[in-house]
């Protein structure tokens, strides 16, 4: 099975080179999209061995993703991975998230950070969080332990479904719905989050969040 | 009464343009619908002013003068050249993201 892991990459310089390496190693194809970065996002991920794919303008989270997903699946991968270039997900737990796709359990997994032994979450998030999957259920119909995680798989047929519109962090919650829509079969795999202090730096902060929860609504009824 | 036959008039002539798009299939019919409702509305109180005016009064606008009127219209024009603004933004948005994908995609083909 050929995995490609997309990593959706802004001003990442820092985090990605490692990343990316730590990928490898694994033995998956790292997949940056480096979106607009102004600083070194795109060496540092060539140097580590990624293939990178360049935003020349920052078009936000979902626009990149979706551009990392396309080509993979034009490219003939079979698997899809997104993740994080923070370093907030674990290379290691890419072969659990994509372990149900690849021995075709499920169309598409989600990663959560309640149903494994996940780290200290701050109590403020961890409120938000909660927020967000009602608002998740209530919107898609899907029922998840979590929300808004960015640790995904997706098998090359259920992304051909699949046609996210949203091109910022509402992206999200878009592709939840979708695949709600579609009736694919969603699993949710348990993964750790590291909130390490660069994550969450780079991480949008609370007040953010609520915001793509609106911006999520607008667009559900203006388009 | 002149003035309200040309406001339906216009009116009519709004939501035929959006008929038009959602038959062009350039708008979704949840989008169509969501902008035909202040159209709509100009439509029923037009239809129907002790309508509005019953309902104004309930909220305590208490008017009646044609500067009123001016200040209305311009409401109306306002919100029509925010819709058209954010169509326009919102699809020049859209092929801004699929211009840069297709170059992302096409310069990695070229190494």
């Amino acid at each position: 099975m050929r995995i490609a892991v997309v990593i959706p990459a802004f001003n990442e310089a820092q985090a990605i080179g490692d990343v990316v390496r730590d990928i490898v190693e694994h033995g998956h194809d790292p997949v940056v999209v480096d979106d607009g970065s102004s600083d070194a996002t795109y060496e540092e991920a060539r140097r580590g061995g990624a293939t990178v794919l360049r935003h020349w303008v920052n078009r936000g989270y979902g626009a990149a993703l979706t551009t990392g997903s396309d080509w993979a699946v034009q490219r003939g991968y079979e698997i899809v991975v997104h993740f994080d270039a923070d370093g907030q997900h674990e290379v290691d737990e890419i072969a659990a998230v994509t372990q149900p796709v690849a021995d075709g359990e499920a169309d598409v997994t989600i990663g959560s950070r309640f149903l494994g032994q996940g780290r200290r979450i701050p109590l403020l998030r961890k409120i938000l969080i909660k927020a967000a999957i009602l608002f998740t259920r209530v919107l898609s119909g899907v029922a998840l332990s979590d929300a808004h995680n960015g640790f995904r798989a997706f098998s090359s047929s259920a992304l051909r479904q699949i046609q996210c519109r949203e091109d910022g962090m509402a992206y999200a919650s878009e592709v939840v719905e979708r695949i709600g829509r579609r009736g694919l079969r969603l699993r949710e795999v348990p993964v750790t989050i590291s909130y390490t202090d660069y994550s969450l730096g780079k991480g949008e902060g609370n007040l953010a969040k609520l915001r793509v929860g609106l911006q999520f609504l607008w667009g559900k009824l203006t388009q | 009464m002149l003035i309200r036959i040309a406001t339906l008039l216009v009116v009519a002539l709004l939501l035929a343009r959006l008929a038009q798009r959602y038959r062009r299939r350039e708008m979704s019919l949840r989008r169509i619908l969501f902008w035909s409702l202040p159209w709509l509305a100009v439509a029923v109180v037009m239809l129907s002013p002790e309508l509005a005016d019953a309902i104004a009064v309930r909220l305590g606008v208490v008017t009646a003068t044609g500067v009123d009127f001016l200040v209305y219209i311009a409401v109306g024009l306002l919100f029509y050249g925010f819709f058209r603004l954010y169509i326009r933004l919102d699809r020049a948005e859209r092929d801004l993201t699929r211009l840069v994908r297709h170059i992302a995609i096409r310069e990695l083909g070229d190494d």
